[in-house]
């Protein structure tokens, strides 16, 4: 793995952020919002963090 | 084995490196952490996870994300959309350079900005898939990814 937060985040469950941003750090969620500026200020004095666009599950993720 | 995203590695062999899907119900994604870094501004950094997508053309991001880490877009040429296998995007691109570092790598490429919160941040083939060779296993659910050993991308901080 990459990082303390790549484990973490591959181990969790996170479908109730379904379609939600969030930061993550020390595992455990520090932030959550609607965009990835809104968890970057709300995490803003976490230095370790990392940030996910959790995908949509009702959405089937065509790019 | 856990890398720092920041600390940097000069590979002197080729590497494999294997990482498991991002599961979400019976959905599993290929998803990998990166440090974002805008050439312009050495202070701003940003751990962000994005889907790798062989299918991309360029790295897609939000444009909010950009501008959290010092991207200045004000005088940024607003660029044609990308299309994608859903269609044309309606909200406004700009084109920029950017550090992508990854396994203690460092890449510098353009990657799509697009105004938009909707956006899930996506690693496209330029700039990314000729430094790896990548190969997705959906029966294990892992993606592996092989280094090529090409020092001059690669930086000690």
């Amino acid at each position: 793995m990459i990082s303390e937060n790549f484990g973490f985040l591959m181990k969790g469950n996170f479908d109730k952020y379904s379609g939600e941003w969030i930061a993550v750090s020390e595992n455990k969620i520090v932030a959550v919002g609607k965009s990835a500026s809104e968890v970057i200020d709300k995490a803003k004095n976490i230095r370790k963090r990392t940030i996910m666009k959790i995908p949509n599950k009702r959405q089937i993720l065509l790019l | 084995m856990v890398f720092s995203t920041m600390k940097r590695i000069e590979y002197t062999h080729k590497c494999l490196f294997e990482f498991p899907y991002f599961k979400m119900g019976q959905r599993h994604y290929p998803y990998i952490e990166v440090d974002l870094l805008y050439v312009d501004n050495e202070k701003k950094t940003e751990d962000v996870m994005c889907l790798l997508d062989s299918g991309a053309d360029y790295t897609v991001l939000p444009k909010d994300l950009g501008e959290s880490i010092g991207v200045d877009f004000s005088e940024m040429r607003v660029v044609n959309p990308p299309e994608g296998i859903s269609g044309k995007i309606s909200a406004k691109c700009y084109i920029s350079p950017l550090n992508i570092n990854f396994l203690g790598a460092s890449f510098l490429t353009e990657v799509v900005w697009i105004e938009s919160n909707d956006v899930n941040p996506v690693i496209g083939r330029k700039g990314f898939f000729d430094k790896f060779d990548v190969s997705f296993s959906q029966s294990s659910d892992k993606i592996a990814l092989v280094f090529h050993s090409t020092p001059k991308c690669c930086f000690e901080k």
